[in-house]
């Protein structure tokens, strides 16, 4: 591995924590973390990293973080309730840990973008080469002024490279397997009838085995990687392996006009619970906790009703045919992803340890 | 005399735990009262003794001997024995945050402190003040099932303590892992209910060189009873207590997080088909902590948890880590088998 001392932000992280985990355990690499909040650092403490209390927009703890380090892993990403903060982490903070970087002369700067860039109306097949795209998701947009801010540096002299996961999987993945596991719970994965899109998927340590390639290899620098699976599945896929392991298999095939019905219906439900959570919290929660316990096919009924299901403003990505080429990350980086199936049963197992179902 | 006057406390520390669980009670409860409080960082004193009627804030100990009776020391663990020492020798009540200490020695030093010094030390293993801990120990103590045959804890969250210094997941400074925090509680209300010499401990878990966040032990005592305990601080496990007694089972209701709050006890008398359903009332466990010490200083009588208890704890816990092994999480070390239940 050619670095000695690795400098991560986001460690605390789904995609950062396992960084930190396998450059300990596969590399024997002892990092510095960025830590915003110690409420979030249990899983990292497992290792014995240098933590530092800060954020990207402190530069004074970037600047002691990064000392004595020669690569840096920027894995941090704006998600609060504040938009605007969001913003500033992605970019200000993007352009703080860059400057600092190129101040200290870091070998190498690894930038965890996404292929959000690519907007919300991607071409069949996408590679490096296509163009991006600012849509109307704020967290893609911000991914590409980041890149932008990246893209700024390397022309300054600063050893950059991109890496764009796609749709990220495995143990602590908070969307894509916890939120998963949990939206078959509630029935909240619907099979609607012409709906039949792609899902990138790629195992965790598929993707950080990726972004290691990406450290070892100089003709990475200043180049873009979009790192997947070796071929997609579908969602109904997907969302399959999530639903087998518990009491809630998938339903029948729907209409795209009943998905909607339920949806608003649900986003009405919600719009009104949300009102009444503020005066009637403590009662509303013990009513469901009664419930569960005495009437549990009526709570399931219930939250399948609140869940709705797909979201109107889902149908567009599980609806996408899109596929993510990995080929140049094969060819420059060697990159080598697993199985779908062998990333599943290790998920599958820590979804059992941790008793999401 | 103590017997006939009220109580002055002192609290040494101004962490998360001084904040959320004790000043709420010396606002609440009018027998016993604060006087001082002490931390090193002199800002974070005074913000939460604003609105407090007290004699002392500041960041130095000795200026609040004169003002107390008791002190309650919520410092960091490492910090533990240094403090609660030096207001022992200093002639004060100690009440300690848990773990006592971490280190038996440092334990068994500050027990002999305490009877050298004349005064009481206790430990705040507040799960022994939770109603539902009190009736399992009423019902093991009555043999009404029986003797305990087996046992089987599992107490996780995720971890969202609000630590103000991070000091936690320090390891020089906190000891130990999930089995040093939560673990102790376990381990504590387990010796409690059950208070036998343990025969063997067979422990393992997910630390890699830093604090373990999931922790699994088998533990046999002398008398036959054997049985596992679980913590986790990276997930909600299945939060519950299940006690298997010779002639029926009792078990917790997991309804939040901390099983111990929870509001429902089941005991299932194997002779009897239905399960007996004991709902639980509103509950002030750390006032109760603090009017039990209150009371054992006053009147010298023995606190529920004592100093003695705390040892016992950090004594099995030492076994414990003496005896750790990796846990095999596949999910963690990259491999296939992930055989760890």
């Amino acid at each position: 591995m050619s670095t000695e001392k690795a400098f991560i932000t986001g460690a605390t992280g789904f995609i950062g924590g396992r960084i930190a985990e396998k450059l300990w355990i596969d590399h024997g690499i002892n990092s510095r973390c960025l830590v915003r909040n110690f409420s979030n650092a249990a899983r990292l403490a497992r290792l014995p990293v240098k933590m530092v209390l800060g954020d990207v927009l402190d530069r004074t703890s970037i600047e002691k973080g990064m000392e004595g380090c020669d690569t840096v892993l920027h894995c941090t990403y704006g998600n609060t309730n504040d938009s605007n903060l969001n913003t500033r982490i992605n970019e200000e903070g993007t352009t703080n840990i860059c400057e600092i970087a190129l101040k200290k002369r870091i070998k190498k700067l690894i930038y965890i973008s996404s292929v959000a860039v690519y907007g919300s109306n991607p071409p069949p097949v996408v590679t490096e080469e296509t163009p991006t795209a600012f849509s109307d998701d704020k967290y893609g947009n911000s991914k590409i002024r980041s890149e932008k801010i990246c893209f700024d540096f390397l022309a300054k002299g600063l050893p950059i490279v991109i890496i764009r996961p796609t749709i990220v999987f495995g143990p602590f993945s908070p969307i894509w397997t916890v939120g998963a596991i949990k939206r078959v719970l509630v029935k909240g994965w619907q099979n609607v009838k012409g709906m039949n899109g792609l899902c990138n998927a790629v195992y965790i340590d598929d993707l950080v085995d990726g972004i290691f390639l990406s450290i070892n290899i100089d003709e990475a620098i200043g180049q873009i990687f979009v790192i997947s699976g070796e071929k997609p599945v579908t969602w109904n896929q997907y969302f399959s392996e999530y639903a087998q392991l518990t009491e809630s298999p998938l339903p029948q095939e729907i209409s795209e006009t009943r998905r909607k019905a339920k949806a608003v219906l649900s986003t009405w439900l919600r719009t009104n619970l949300s009102f009444l959570r503020r005066f009637f919290e403590p009662q509303l929660q013990r009513t469901h906790s009664y419930l569960k316990q005495q009437k549990p096919s009526l709570a399931d009924k219930i939250e399948n009703l609140i869940s709705g299901g797909i979201k109107n403003n889902e149908v567009r990505l599980f609806s996408q045919r899109t596929s993510y080429s990995i080929d140049k990350s094969k060819q420059i980086l060697g990159y080598s992803p697993g199985s779908f199936q062998a990333g599943m049963k290790i998920t599958i197992d820590w979804l059992r340890h941790h008793r999401y179902f | 005399m103590l017997k006939d006057r009220m109580i002055r406390f002192g609290i040494i520390g101004c962490g998360a735990v001084t904040e959320i669980a004790y000043l709420p009670c010396f606002k609440r409860e009018r027998s016993f009262k604060l006087t001082c409080i002490v931390d090193e960082d002199e800002s974070r004193a005074r913000s939460l003794a604003r609105g407090l009627d007290l004699y002392y804030v500041g960041k130095d100990i000795e200026p609040i001997y004169k003002h107390v009776d008791v002190v309650i020391v919520a410092v960091p663990n490492h910090l533990h024995f240094l403090i609660a020492n030096q207001c022992l020798e200093a002639g004060k009540h100690v009440l300690c945050e848990k773990p006592l200490a971490i280190t038996s020695d440092e334990c068994s030093k500050l027990l002999s402190s305490a009877k050298r010094f004349n005064v009481k030390l206790a430990v705040a293993h507040v799960r022994r003040f939770y109603q539902i801990a009190r009736i399992i120990k009423r019902i093991v103590d009555s043999r009404e099932l029986g003797d305990l045959v087996s046992f089987d804890f599992e107490e996780g969250t995720i971890f969202n303590w609000p630590t103000v210094t991070g000091y936690i997941f320090d390891k020089a400074k906190a000891g130990g892992g999930v089995l040093m925090d939560i673990g102790v509680h376990v381990l504590d209300l387990l010796l409690w209910w059950h208070p036998y010499e343990i025969n063997s401990v067979d422990y393992g878990d997910d630390s890699l060189g830093g604090l373990e966040a999931y922790a699994k032990l088998h533990v046999i005592f002398s008398n036959g009873t054997e049985g596992r305990v679980k913590v986790s601080r990276l997930s909600a496990l299945r939060n519950r207590y299940k006690l298997i007694f010779e002639n029926g089972v009792v078990e917790v209701e997991p309804l939040v997080w901390d099983p111990l709050i929870s509001k429902r006890i089941h005991v299932t008398k194997f002779s009897e088909t239905r399960k007996k359903l004991i709902k639980i009332k509103k509950e002030f466990p750390i006032l109760d902590l603090l009017s039990d010490f209150v009371s054992a200083v006053r009147y010298d009588d023995y606190p529920l948890a004592s100093g003695e208890d705390g040892l016992k704890v950090i004594q099995v816990i030492e076994r414990c880590y003496s005896a750790r092994r990796l846990l095999p999480l596949g999910w963690l070390l990259s491999t296939a088998d992930a055989s760890c239940d």
